[in-house]
């Protein structure tokens, strides 16, 4: 099996397969064609249910000679020329797809005459790559497309054409539901030479309800409620039947958006949920409805035959829909015989569009900001303040709390600038935990023979084993962490530490001495974070406990620091006593080397200039002496 | 009278903890305590702090919901301030002696609101568009919808996905446990 490119006519005979699935679609496509050109007067001509031929014959702008091949071409079109557009589609058609399917499975005539070109020409795509042929031709202003053999290359599919009259019947309901989209514009269907509808084009607004009736019956408009409504940007015009003139089947189930005809399972919801109770569940409302909306509030690209579209707000667009039915519904029937709706806040348009509600479409924010037509999306308005937080939103409630407090004042009012600055230390892990990310790009090598120190093992999990100046020493890990977390406690001192609350409270046991101790600095423990009561002269209650000290045992943490502050029995406790048994609680008590080697660079960067100072007062040298005697004497 | 075990009175702690501390609205679509426009739930959570339900917010409605919008919505003013009172409530122990824990007041920072805002939306567009049926606990990041009656008789109404009255389940919103999890983390300190 090799790879190749489908030629023309096939690849265009599989796109048919999707647009043209019997004659009513092919008349579909080319009278859309014409109002998109403009035309007044449609002229649809069908032999044989369209089996045999659809011509269709309008007075619209014309295709000028120059462009008759392309129009042939698939992909060609003259609706939309970037994506903008797309996003914006004010024409019936725009896909450049219709010509071409249509010809690569009948045998197609395109005849046009533009009114600024003197003569008429006419273009037939043939063979293989569809190769077009141009030949002059005699023809009115405007175009002709004649379509013959309709699936005459296409068997499988000519099995699926039902007979003559059910195809016309297709064709007879396509033309009807355009027609009542058009009153502007005249349609003649004829039917093997005989004028089966003419629908002549009214200009006046008091005339539309005759079209309407000759398209739906006299009896439809007897029945029914003219409705027209416009809020903001959209607008909801027709005429709704009443109750009683319910259907057994939806035969009667016209609605438009902007023109185009549509099955939409959202505008058929918000109307039958309109009718609510007043009819019987097995039936159906009869109603004609146009609604008219701003072409980019809408996604026409969903659906090939394009009968539903996606609405940027479906919602709101579902219940102005079903507000404007229902109220019309209710104005006219007794409503007071549905108790059920009456709780229903429905008296008046309760659609306000609201300035800064939330994200209706997360994806919202990639449009707006260019778009013209903001104001009619103050409804879905982001919050776009705190959007590019969204990825992750838990643990960036806090530390975003902080940039924005001022304006955000409702929730933990004592978050002030300093706690959210602690907070966000207390988010950032306390030793190395994260640090490693980036502990590549250290100066701490291990066998770095330039550098001045060298980390070379963990021993114990307390000491570090280290080579300063090529001096070997010993260092006590958790006493320069200490002088670390010494400095950054000193720093924030005169800021309170934040506390949180535990979910339980914890009792704990202590000597009489540490009660009263307790007892008597109780504003200074809570300066740093610890909120104790006295229970008993032996026991302690502890309700709330530093952020900081998140990851340490309570009972055990309170117990060291009692035990350091104790010692000063008698003395008066300065700060630095407080900063530095705070200080031991922060530090860790066991490292590895990872955690080490964290911990050294750290080290370096908050003690600067006084590193290498608390190195060597925090290690001793290590004299390999009497080792060195030993191995000189083994040998 | 406290009962043995709490299946056929669900609310009952959240009833107690309401009647001890003087709240006044009961099941009234306005705050627990109207005048300091505080909400109170009861989070019943394991010993190690972890939620063991979703935790029912308020009934969801079902009709009468065009022009809803999550500003004006029931849900939205519920959530506005809420105090929280865990309550370790393993089944295992014996419903007179759980332990109330620290309850702590809060209100949903604007990226809490965010996250409840979109789940809303997304819950009341299938709703109003007839899609009632077809929500289950998946929907949702933070915010569910579950069927909420004392008993699979008690329907009320809604509109079906063709726009026609019907009768179903009434529901209503819960939060889900991650989301109370993390206002755990947030608030408390949990060992």
């Amino acid at each position: 099996m090799t790879i190749e490119i489908l030629p023309a006519r096939l690849a265009n005979q599989i796109a048919a397969g999707e647009v043209v699935e019997r004659p009513s679609s092919v008349v579909k496509e080319l009278v859309e064609n014409s109002l998109d050109a403009g035309a007044t007067t449609i002229k649809i001509d069908i032999e044989k249910g369209g089996a045999k031929r659809i011509r269709i014959s309008d007075n619209g702008s014309g295709i000028v000679k120059d462009e008759l091949t392309l129009a042939l071409s698939r992909h060609a079109t003259s609706k939309i020329k970037d994506l903008n557009d797309l996003e914006g589609i004010c024409s019936l058609g725009f896909r450049g797809e219709a010509l071409a399917s249509i010809s690569s499975v009948a045998r197609l005539t395109l005849t046009s005459k533009p009114a600024e070109q003197e003569s008429a020409w006419q273009a037939i795509a043939e063979g293989r790559d569809m190769a077009v042929a141009l030949q002059p031709a005699a023809h009115p202003n405007g175009t002709t497309i004649d379509v013959v053999d309709l699936f005459f290359n296409t068997p499988a599919r000519r099995k699926f054409l039902r007979t003559e009259k059910t195809e016309f019947t297709h064709i007879e309901e396509v033309i009807k539901r355009i027609a009542l989209a058009r009153f502007d514009v005249s349609f003649i269907l004829s039917h093997n030479q005989k004028v089966i509808k003419h629908f002549k084009s009214v200009n006046n607004k008091s005339l539309y309800a005759k079209r309407v009736a000759q398209i739906c019956g006299q009896k439809f408009i007897e029945h029914s409620l003219e409705i027209d409504c416009q809020h903001g940007d959209l607008q909801l015009s027709g005429w709704v039947g009443l109750p009683s003139f319910a259907r057994n089947q939806n035969d009667l189930s016209f609605s438009y958006v902007n023109g185009r005809m549509m099955r939409d399972k959202l505008i058929n919801h918000a109307i039958r949920q309109a009718y609510s109770n007043l009819l019987p569940a097995d039936t159906y409302p009869a109603f004609v409805l146009f609604l008219v909306l701003d072409v980019r509030e809408v996604d026409v690209n969903v659906h090939p035959a394009k009968h539903e579209v996606r609405f940027h707000q479906g919602r709101y667009i579902h219940d102005f829909i079903y507000s404007v039915c229902h109220n019309a519904l209710s104005e006219n029937a007794n409503l007071g015989l549905l108790p059920e709706l009456e709780n229903q806040p429905s008296a008046t348009l309760p659609l306000q569009p609201e300035s800064s509600a939330v994200n209706y479409k997360q994806d919202n924010q990639l449009e707006s900001p260019e778009n013209p037509h903001q104001a009619t999306r103050d409804y879905i308005k982001p919050l776009t303040k705190v959007s590019d937080v969204q990825s992750e939103p838990y643990q960036g409630s806090k530390q975003s709390s902080q940039n924005n407090h001022s304006s955000y004042t409702h929730s933990n009012n004592q978050v002030s600038r300093n706690a959210a600055q602690a907070y966000q230390t207390l988010m950032t892990p306390l030793s190395g935990e994260t640090l490693h990310v980036e502990s590549a790009a250290v100066s701490i090598h291990q066998a770095d023979e330039n550098e001045s120190l060298v980390l070379a093992n963990v021993i114990d999990e307390k000491y570090a084993v280290i080579t300063l100046h090529n001096e070997l020493r010993l260092l006590a890990l958790n006493k320069i962490e200490q002088a670390v977390k010494f400095l950054e406690v000193k720093n924030r001192w005169q800021h309170n530490f934040v506390s949180q609350p535990l979910l339980l409270p914890i009792k704990i046991s202590l000597t009489q001495a540490q009660v009263a101790f307790v007892e008597a600095q109780t504003d200074a423990l809570k300066k740093m974070g610890i909120v104790a009561t006295v229970l008993t002269k032996n026991s302690i209650q502890v309700r709330e406990f530093p952020a900081l000290l998140r990851n340490k045992d309570v009972n055990l943490s309170v117990n060291n620091l009692l035990t350091l502050l104790c010692l000063k029995d008698g003395q008066e406790l300065t700060n630095s006593d407080w900063q530095q048994a705070f200080a031991s609680l922060l530090s860790a008590d066991s490292y590895d080397n990872q955690q080490a080697k964290n911990l050294l660079r750290l080290s370096q960067q908050q003690l600067n200039s006084t590193f290498e100072q608390q190195l060597r007062l925090n290690s001793v040298l290590i004299d390999l002496t009497s080792s060195i005697t030993t191995l000189t004497n083994a040998t | 009278m406290v009962p043995k075990n709490l299946t056929r009175e669900k609310g009952w702690i959240g009833l107690l903890l309401e009647q001890v501390l003087g709240a006044s609205a009961g099941s009234k679509p306005e705050p627990d305590f109207p005048h300091l426009g505080i909400e109170l739930k009861s989070l019943p959570i394991s010993m190690q702090g972890k939620p063991l339900e979703t935790t029912f917010v308020c009934v969801a409605p079902l009709t009468g919901l065009v022009g809803a919008s999550w500003k004006t919505s029931h849900i939205r003013n519920k959530m506005a301030r809420v105090l929280w009172v865990p309550v370790i409530s393993e089944r295992h122990i014996p419903i007179g002696e759980r332990i109330v824990g620290t309850p702590f007041i809060w209100s949903p920072s604007p990226e809490e609101e965010q996250l409840l805002a979109l789940d809303w939306q997304e819950l009341t567009d299938m709703i109003v568009l007839g899609e009632v049926e077809n929500i289950s606990g998946k929907h949702g990041q933070v915010l569910q919808l579950r069927p909420k009656a004392a008993n699979s008789q008690a329907k009320t109404q809604a509109f079906n996905k063709h726009g026609q009255p019907f009768r179903t389940l009434p529901r209503g919103f819960y939060l889900k446990t991650s989301f109370t999890q993390m206002l755990l983390r947030n608030h408390l300190r949990i060992d």
